[in-house]
């Protein structure tokens, strides 16, 4: 693993993480080497309860490691008061609480805390710096709506604005996507990337929205149950098998062609499809595979061909000497499981 | 910036600078001109600018009955509207109240003890125990004092506010308890004593005892005041407030701090009044359409002595020799504001999400 120290700000060394049950301590991850550099999108994976959440709240000081020291820009975290923290780290949690009654502007205001007095007072600054947030997370718009009238995705990015006011150089965020529709994980998973590159912050998120990690960080963070962390760029992960070793699970495997997780049922029957590598063929070999057809190129006693030069594609499945044609593949796939051929 | 936002925003500026001031000032006047015994309006404007009335009884009712009836609804009003705006802020929760520490059981239990078990008292320390005015602050005061002692202790050991609120609960079950044993074991006199101190009374005090009660209601009001930035940071979580630089530990405390001298003293000085505390802030947000404190603390404030004044001058019933129950009016008052507001609000549930 290289790396440029000139632009790590987070370098975690030889950390142990965890809590204490009354006098007992219970380690949930220990080994823990990292380090985050400016400008990158860093998404962390892993199964529920290994450890993320209580990384995540460690390094924002939240809960205080068992042992090992984290740095921030060269400095010990245990020493850094907690106003200059608050300038470093920012962050957007899955709870929370949503005072609807609050403006959006409002919210985001209250990211400029640890750089106002006692009165919370804002100056031209802050009030610069709560439009440049508005703005890059493209909320602008809602700025004098009240927080009870947004919808799910745009909470989150209000909560993103609220964490850009705050103007930290690292910004942590808990499953941001956890509650959102596929627009809108894969909207802020790219809002995350985008502010990562334009404003040079180190990002971190937790996630188990696989698809999205994929097409938007610029590193991984695997965590696996009693191992250290795996870092590296996603598609040297993906060809080097790690993403396999993660998600180590007896009814799923993680398919290193296509990036995507398939049953691994026992193909006990086998079809051989013919077509043009189009997207009819894909999709087809797809559901086929869901069902438990293996589908082979060499000759089988189940031969499926797709014609799909018109607009209205037509499968032909031949069993021995029966034909049938069927005009979607949701018919041809609950023909095959009611007739269990092959 | 549209122009209904743009309005709202003046309206809020009048709110506070006019038309909150003047209906107090308005109500207070009203308040102490209105009363069993007529005295001419003119007369009480000429007597609180100094002048000489024309029947001497009346600067003894304006000065020794009604004004200082009338200073304790503006302290109780604006104290318990406060007390119970930073709980609701503290706990997230709309129900919250300046009671819900369990301070004022707390004093319930105290003035109990005196009032009930001071027979028993007496035998054993003769002369010791007399129950008077001063005897019942007392008594309200160590009792607060004691739950409020045991809630800090609570308060810095546990991580999240949300404990604090089961032990309130406990303290008022544990306390209501306890005066139920001392019930049965008393006399019908004791009895009544009790139960009339638990009436709430605005009347009855001293320009001494206010002496001492407005100091301690006016530190309160300016130690929440101090305290807004935090509570503003803390409308979005305790955990979002600490990461952006809120000592929420140290901010609890002061919570606690200021609720308990406000809520403790008015108990101690007034008995327990019900509702203000819960409803007022409801008010306030509804009324400025905003949650940041900057605003809501002085609306409450005003807001809060609005209300209390309005609930006094109904409790003295105008031209009767009757003065009903105030905790009984207040809860009459606030009852169906709160049920008002938690049926009918849309936002203000949203609000507390």
């Amino acid at each position: 693993m290289d790396r440029n120290n000139q632009h790590s700000i987070l370098e975690i060394s030889n950390l142990t993480i965890g809590y204490f049950h009354g006098r007992k301590k219970k380690i949930i991850l220990d080994r823990i080497n990292l380090t985050l550099e400016k400008g990158n999108l860093v998404c962390m994976l892993g199964e529920n309860g290994v450890g993320k959440s209580t990384l995540l709240k460690t390094i924002s000081r939240v809960i205080p490691p068992l042992s090992g020291e984290i740095f921030i820009n060269g400095h010990s975290l245990q020493h850094i008061s907690q106003k200059a923290l608050a300038k470093n780290i920012s962050v957007v949690l899955t709870g929370g609480q949503k005072p609807g009654i609050l403006k959006v502007r409002e919210m985001v205001a209250l990211g400029r805390y640890p750089y106002t007095g006692w009165v919370g007072g804002l100056s031209a600054e802050d009030h610069d710096k709560i439009d440049w947030a508005l703005n890059l997370t493209n909320v602008n718009h809602l700025a004098d709506e009240s927080i009870a009238t947004l919808s799910d995705g745009q909470l989150q990015k209000v909560m993103i604005a609220r964490a850009l006011a705050q103007d930290s150089d690292i910004m942590i965020l808990d499953e941001p996507t956890a509650f959102l529709d596929v627009n809108n994980r894969l909207e802020i998973m790219h809002l995350l990337k985008m502010l990562a590159w334009e404003t040079k912050k180190a990002i971190l998120v937790s996630t188990h929205d696989l698809d999205s990690a994929f097409h938007t960080a610029d590193q991984l963070w695997l965590a696996t149950c009693c191992l250290p962390i795996t870092t590296g760029c996603p598609e040297d992960l993906i060809v080097e098998g790690e993403i396999q070793n993660l998600f180590d699970h007896e009814a799923f495997v993680f398919d290193q062609q296509s990036g995507r997780f398939k049953t691994d049922f026992k193909s006990i029957r086998q079809i051989n499809l013919q077509g043009a590598h189009d997207k009819y063929y894909l999709w087809t070999k797809s559901g086929l595979e869901r069902i438990g057809y293996e589908v082979v190129k060499s000759n089988s006693t189940l031969k499926l061909s797709i014609e799909s030069n018109a607009n209205a594609p037509v499968w032909r499945l031949e069993d021995d000497d029966k034909l049938h044609k069927f005009s979607a593949i949701g018919e041809l796939i609950s023909f095959l499981r009611g007739h269990h051929l092959g | 910036m549209n122009t209904s936002k743009l309005k709202s925003k003046k309206l809020n500026f009048w709110y506070l600078t006019v038309i909150f001031p003047v209906t107090a000032i308005v109500l207070f006047v009203l308040n102490i001109y209105l009363g069993s015994i007529d005295i001419p309006f003119m007369q009480i404007i000429e007597m609180l600018s100094g002048g000489t009335p024309t029947h001497e009884s009346w600067a003894n009712i304006l000065f020794d009955f009604r004004l200082p009836k009338a200073t304790a609804a503006v302290l109780v009003g604006a104290g318990l509207a406060i007390g119970g705006l930073l709980m609701q802020t503290l706990f997230n929760n709309p129900l919250a109240g300046p009671f819900v520490l369990g301070i004022t059981s707390g004093a319930s239990l105290g003035v109990a003890l005196l009032v009930m078990a001071s027979q028993f008292l007496i035998s054993i320390f003769p002369g010791f125990v007399q129950v008077g005015n001063w005897t019942l602050i007392l008594s309200g005061c160590l009792g607060a004092g004691l739950v409020l002692l045991v809630v800090l202790l609570v308060s810095a050991s546990v991580k999240s506010s949300m404990t604090l609120l089961i032990v309130g609960l406990l303290f008022g079950s544990t306390a209501g308890a306890l005066v139920s044993i001392l019930q049965f074991f008393s006399d019908k006199e004791q009895i009544q004593t009790y139960v009339i101190w638990t009436f709430g009374s605005l009347g009855g005090l001293t320009w001494e005892e206010l002496a001492l009660f407005v100091p301690v209601v006016v530190i309160g009001l300016v130690m929440a005041f101090l305290l807004k930035k935090p509570l503003n940071a803390l409308l979005i979580g305790e955990e979002y407030a600490q990461s952006m630089g809120v000592k929420v530990k140290r901010v609890r405390v002061m919570i606690i701090i200021i609720t308990s001298l406000l809520a403790g003293s008015i108990t101690a000085f007034c008995g327990p009044i019900a509702f203000i505390g819960i409803a007022v802030p409801h008010m306030a947000r509804i009324m400025l359409n905003s949650g940041n404190h900057h605003y809501l603390i002085p609306a409450t404030i005003m807001l809060g002595i609005i209300v209390m004044l309005i609930c006094d001058t109904i409790a003295q019933i105008p031209g009767s020799q009757y003065i009903l129950p105030i905790n009984a009016i207040t809860s009459l008052f606030g009852a169906p504001m709160v049920l008002w507001i938690v049926l009918g609000k849309k936002d203000f549930r949203a609000s507390f999400a």
